[in-house]
């Protein structure tokens, strides 16, 4: 009988352990870079440090998962929710034009903060160098805080 | 400093490409005029055939006497202006911006270190000008005032992009600065000295058909 609770106990232990990165969703993501979970392994800039949980809880995103976690289109061609993956996971890092993951991003990203107002719409503002040829830039302190 | 940016990717952008297209379009077709008018004769003996020879001719480095007389200038010409004009058109940065603002795909960019060291190459070929006009005096002796400012003109976006490009100093303000400096390059192409880049195949051509259709010889 003992060996059968050690058995669920190990089941339901295995099954948290697969559903706990989605709850623990780290506040900040590291898009680009060698383990580069989303995506570009060998990225040309800077890595992006993008602030999930601080955009979730922004008002117009008001805890939704739209618009970035999207499905296709309805009728008025607004976005139809999606399910909760990596933009990876349909955009290709390898593929050209509207789909590719690199338009995906930049698309979500600049058209978003040009609509709010605020957050970063230029390259160095989101992919932030740190030193130049070894010498340190100062720019670190800088990095996902251009709110104007 | 969003809404500066805002202005210079908008509507300053639209001001600066709309005058380097139509000034460019006004110049060439008022120089087709004065030309066919005023030169008729030149215009006579214009000629496909030795025209595009002498552009042929003269756009393989060192193979004219031109090119052979200044070994030195010939290289650092080619260099210059070989990566003058791939690095704005190719660069990734500039490539996204083309998908942006129009949705056009590009098929192919420059790969960013690549594209920094041409940006490198473009500001040492321009330092090495500013010398040249300086060190040299039968160029020294020609040089005026002009020849100073199309020079700043044309480095100052390559400069300003470097330094947004590696985040030197403010980059925000660098970005804005870069794109300022790079429509002013574009909008006074037509207007300036650099307008040989409208010209340069014309009066190529013109010299190509006077020396081989009138003097019978080669023009290199």
């Amino acid at each position: 009988m003992n060996k059968l609770y050690t058995c669920i106990a190990c089941a339901a232990i295995a099954t948290l352990l697969c559903f706990l990165p989605a709850i623990s969703q780290e506040d900040v993501m590291t898009i680009g870079g060698p383990d580069a979970f989303y995506g570009f392994t060998d990225p040309q800039r800077p890595v992006v440090m993008f602030t999930h949980t601080q955009h979730m809880d922004l008002e117009m995103i008001d805890g939704s998962c739209l618009p970035c976690h999207h499905d296709g289109r309805d009728e008025e061609g607004n976005f139809t929710e999606g399910d909760m993956v990596p933009c990876k996971d349909c955009h290709d890092e390898a593929a050209k034009g509207e789909m590719s993951l690199l338009n995906a991003y930049h698309k979500q990203c600049i058209d978003c903060h040009e609509q709010a107002e605020a957050g970063p719409i230029t390259c160095g503002e989101c992919h932030v160098k740190t030193e130049f040829y070894g010498m340190p830039l100062g720019n670190d302190e800088n990095q996902g805080e251009s709110q104007e | 400093m969003h809404d500066i940016y805002n202005f210079v990717v908008g509507p300053l952008a639209w001001f600066g490409w709309g005058v380097f297209i139509l000034g460019a379009i006004y110049k060439l077709v008022y120089a087709y005029n004065k030309f066919i008018t005023k030169d008729a004769t030149s215009a006579h003996y214009m000629s496909w055939k030795f025209g595009l020879r002498s552009i042929g001719a003269w756009l393989i480095p060192f193979f004219t006497t031109g090119w052979k007389n200044n070994p030195l200038v010939t290289a650092v010409t080619f260099v210059f202006h070989i990566c003058l004009i791939l690095v704005p058109i190719f660069l990734s940065a500039h490539a996204i911006l083309w998908q942006q603002f129009f949705g056009i795909e590009f098929f192919w960019t420059l790969p960013d270190n690549v594209a920094d060291i041409m940006t490198l190459l473009v500001i040492a070929a321009c330092v090495f000008f500013a010398v040249r006009r300086l060190a040299y005096p039968r160029v020294k002796f020609i040089t005026e005032a002009k020849d100073w400012w199309v020079l700043l003109l044309v480095v100052s976006p390559f400069i300003t992009g470097y330094l947004a490009y590696h985040q030197i100093f403010n980059y925000q303000f660098m970005i804005v600065l870069h794109v300022i400096t790079g429509l002013a390059w574009l909008a006074l192409i037509p207007f300036s000295r650099l307008s040989h880049m409208l010209f340069a195949l014309f009066t190529r051509a013109y010299i190509g058909s006077e020396f081989g259709g009138v003097r019978k010889v080669k023009d290199w």
